[in-house]
């Protein structure tokens, strides 16, 4: 176990690295900010002066050490829109993406996991059949047509919920639907598969013989290795599920981190652009490492090894 | 007296597109308290179904009941098992009526441990606290003789050996004290001697609780050993039922008859004439194939897999060697090492009298053309999406490019008819085919290339015993007109008998004895070829008294630390052409009551 997390540690510094160093390259290839910051028109002589105030008149190998020591030391800079530092400006925003990301992940788990069993228990009746023509419509429905539906139906014409801010709770209402939607679908339809692979087992039958109830044997033999397949696909739907707040903080007006990294990608704001990429690729490693985790406390079979 | 149970002209039907098949027909069985009865029948009797109907779990799997009762006594009741409610039904289940399945592999639940599923047992029917059934379980597992009961509780079935989980699963059934066990072919799955094993734990069980036993298989030497009474079914139907030594003596149906002449029986088949010297088609001189196990992050190499140590033989033209020994002995790998589907680690193997050992990939191709092998599974080994035509004639394809596919046609043709098919079959795809028919045209496709040696892994393993019989007699005519050499590697005792000029015997990764058939199986010197043989279920009940002294022990590992390599010992003669390892440097071993190599005994996780 120890041994695993210091492998697994080791092993993520590396990926960091790499997407990190990835980033810098990549932003550099596409212009200078300059041209975005400074109203046009500008001096050449000011363009210089602000060129070399900014540091992006040194070499590029120069900037990129320059970089990694303040990176270590914990100053990541200036975001050259907001002028402020990019802990700040990322600290408003990361507590809100991140509740609505968890609540998010929570319906995912409570609407996907038991329609899927359902569907997969009743696969020969037509309630099953039901259950995968809702589930295929919240994958067929993009997330941004369903919030806009949304917000029609719900703020406009009832006036049950709020549609823009996250003031409340009842805010979080309708972003949570909007985003889940589609991961519902996803996980109905995995969890289905998993479930209807697991029924045919062998124990399944073993389990029946010993007399126990139908509801039994699918919750407690059926259940926990239906799971270990849906886990994998969770820690792949979490990944993906950050672009999908992008839209879905743009159109609820959710000040959250996709909406500041679509905005500091256009202005090629390398300081937040760079502290995002950190930010998204940390929560992808933590994931991977929570969905391995898992996997272990699943499936006794899978033993954490360093390798 | 009132029988425990009595089925009555019960009928089973599955539907198979809109239609109702039957898979049972009409079948009356009773069994008395404390009775061991058999059902016996090849694949598709119905004697499976026959089972999960008095479970009553067979509407699960699709099948319909059609007809019939199925008349349970408890007590002073009789319940129709076929009118009572579901929630009865549970009641009964794991209770009054237990059963154990064929696949002790897949039949325990892989993520629970199996002390939880042997409690929920007890606590389901007896309404017994956690603390109280987990103690239960224990006791049972010491009534079904697993060593470390207490330990086992807390572990995880992929953590134990086939035999060990069948020992859980039959403690798992005994636990609320059943009436009536049922055991679908409790054993199909085992090893010989572990096979043995269970079948002596049933059989003491019984005696000891007083319980009735409804024994299916498709073994007639397994249920000479367990039943008094057997019952042979046939398509869905009850053909002959009769008192065990009366049915194996004088068997009155022509079916029966030629059921119980098909089982290949030790001792009774004379062992196929000896061949003339010849000049050996395959040499293999100190073969050794180890596999790393590895661990840790940087993969540090920690020990190996001992799977082939140091094995040397050769076959002559028109001769079959067999291999036997239990699973993980290191047959198969010597059998894959042979046609360098594996690369050997060290040793030398001469095929035709050239040698293959350090042969590149490339010229492995032309040499691959004298040596053909045949699989276990027929169903597995053919592509379903090639006819028999493409699936005979693709070697043709590599090895002859220049043929048409006339010629090829007519070359299947020819080959089809050889292994006892038509002309009609050629345009057929494997599903077409029955099992038999399958493997003879795997047997057809090893031919295609008229290769001096075929390598034939558990060739009849997966065939039920008439076809066995069939695919066995074709394969020694074919060595006979074609002069062709065999590596049999089996487990089966009796067909080994039947079908090897020379026999060697497998154990951990060795040869420990090698000889003429007649004298390996007939007068075994070494301790293990021994127990094997004693191991083998004899089909007729009148010669069962023999004791069981068979011990409860564990096959060792063959994985080892590194630089701790096995010993061999020397093959000293023992008679005309009979080698056995010598065993007087034999350290003690549980196994086998002190004469076998006494290794490490490690498991991977152990021994890293």
């Amino acid at each position: 176990m120890v041994e695993f997390l210091v492998a697994r540690v080791l092993r993520v510094v590396v990926t960091l690295w790499a997407i990190i160093s990835l980033v810098f390259i990549a932003t550099r290839l596409t212009g200078n900010p300059i041209d975005f910051l400074m109203p046009e028109g500008l001096d050449a002589q000011s363009r210089q002066e602000m060129i070399a105030y900014w540091g992006l008149d040194r070499p590029t190998l120069e900037q990129y050490l320059l970089f990694w020591r303040s990176l270590m030391t914990g100053d990541f800079g200036l975001g050259l829109m907001e002028r402020r530092p990019v802990a700040a400006i990322f600290g408003e925003r990361l507590g809100q993406s991140a509740s609505l990301l968890l609540a998010t992940l929570a319906l995912t788990v409570a609407v996907g996991v038991p329609a899927g069993i359902a569907a997969a228990i009743w696969r020969r009746s037509i309630r099953g059949t039901a259950v995968l023509v809702v589930a295929f419509l919240g994958y067929a429905i993009p997330n941004f047509v369903l919030a806009i539906l949304l917000v029609l139906i719900f703020s406009l014409s009832l006036h049950w919920l709020p549609s823009a801010g996250s003031a409340s709770l009842t805010h979080y209402v309708m972003p949570t639907i909007a985003l889940s939607a589609y991961f519902v679908a996803g996980l109905t339809r995995y969890t289905r598969d998993a479930m209807l692979d697991v029924l045919s087992q062998d124990y399944m039958r073993t389990a029946r013989a010993k007399g126990l109830s139908e509801a039994a044997v699918v919750l407690r033999h059926g259940l926990r290795n239906a799971l270990i397949p849906v886990v994998t696909v969770l820690g792949l739907q979490i990944t993906t599920l950050v672009s999908g707040a992008v839209v879905i903080e743009t159109v609820f007006a959710w000040h959250g981190v996709g909406d500041l990294l679509v905005g500091a990608t256009l202005r090629r704001d390398y300081p937040v652009l760079q502290f995002g990429v950190l930010v998204v690729a940390g929560a992808v490693v933590v994931v991977n490492i929570a969905v391995d985790l898992a996997y272990a406390a699943i499936d006794p079979r899978v033993r954490l090894a360093g390798a | 007296m009132t029988p425990l149970l009595a089925i009555d002209r019960l009928s089973v039907d599955f539907r198979s597109q809109g239609r109702p098949v039957s898979a049972v027909k009409n079948l009356s069985l009773s069994i008395q308290p404390g009775e061991a009865v058999a059902i016996v029948g090849e694949s598709g009797s119905g004697k499976s179904v026959t089972a999960l109907s008095v479970m009553r779990l067979i509407e699960r799997e699709g099948g319909i009941i059609s007809r019939g009762a199925i008349r349970l006594r408890e007590r002073n009741e009789v319940h129709d098992l076929l009118q009572l409610p579901e929630a009865q039904m549970r009641r009964i289940r794991g209770n009054v009526v237990s059963m154990i399945f064929q696949e002790p592999m897949t039949c325990l639940n892989p993520v629970m441990t199996i002390g939880q599923q042997l409690a929920e047992v007890l606590m389901l029917h007896e309404g017994l606290a956690r603390g109280a059934a987990y103690a239960a379980a224990q006791h049972m597992l010491d009534r079904v003789r697993l060593s470390d009961a207490a330990g086992r509780l807390k572990q995880y079935p992929h953590e134990l050996s086939g035999g060990m989980r069948q020992r859980v699963m039959i403690a798992m059934a005994l636990l609320c004290r059943p009436q009536l066990l049922i055991a679908d072919e409790p054993t199909t799955a085992l090893d010989v001697t572990v096979q043995a094993q269970i079948l002596g734990l049933i059989r003491e069980l019984q005696r000891e609780l007083g319980m009735a036993v409804l024994f299916i298989s498709h073994d007639l030497g397994v249920v000479a050993e367990v039943a008094e009474r057997v019952v042979v079914m046939r398509q869905g139907e009850s053909i002959e039922e009769n008192a065990s030594v009366e049915l194996y003596a004088r068997p009155q149906q022509k079916y029966t008859k030629a059921l119980i002449a098909a089982v290949p029986r030790l001792g009774a088949e004379r062992a196929p004439e000896t061949v003339p010297d010849q000049k050996p088609v395959l040499t293999v001189e100190g073969l050794v194939k180890r596999f790393p196990v590895r661990k840790g992050p940087l993969k540090k190499l920690v020990g190996h897999v001992h799977a082939v140590e140091n094995v040397s033989f050769e076959i002559r033209a028109g001769e079959t060697l067999a291999l036997v020994g239990e699973s993980g002995c290191g047959k198969s790998t010597t059998g894959r090492a042979l046609m360098k589907l594996i690369e050997p680690t060290s040793g030398s193997i001469t095929i035709a009298g050239q040698d293959v050992t350090h042969l590149p990939r490339s010229a492995m191709q032309t040499v691959r053309r004298n040596v053909q092998m045949i699989f276990q599974d027929p169903y597995a080994s053919l592509n379903p999406r090639l006819s028999a035509l493409d699936l005979v004639t693709e070697p043709l394809i590599i090895h002859e490019p220049q043929m048409t596919r006339e010629e090829r046609r007519a070359r299947a043709s020819a080959l089809l008819r050889q292994v006892g098919l038509d002309d009609e079959h050629l345009d057929r795809y494997p599903h077409q085919f029955s099992g038999g028919q399958r493997q003879r045209l795997c047997i057809a496709r090893a031919l295609c290339l008229k290769p001096q040696l075929i390598v034939a892994d558990e060739p009849v393993s997966a065939l039920d015993v008439s076809v066995q019989a069939q695919v066995l007699d074709l394969m020694r005519d074919l060595q006979r007109e074609l002069g062709l050499a065999y590596l049999f590697i089996s487990h089966d005792m009796g067909v080994v008998e039947r079908m090897s000029h020379r026999v060697a015997v497998m154990y951990l990764g060795q040869i420990v004895e090698i000889g003429p058939a007649g004298a390996v199986l007939g007068s075994p010197r070494h301790p293990y070829t021994r127990r094997l043989l004693a191991s083998v279920p004899i089909p007729d009940p009148s010669r069962r008294s023999r004791a069981i002294t068979l011990d409860d022990g564990e096959l060792p590992s063959p994985v080892r630390r590194l630089g701790d390599d096995p010993s061999t010992p020397p093959l000293v003669p023992v008679g005309p052409a009979h080698f056995v390892q010598n065993s007087s440097n034999f350290s003690a071993d549980p196994y086998t009551q002190g004469s076998l190599p006494q290794p490490a005994i490690l498991t991977v996780e152990q021994c890293c």
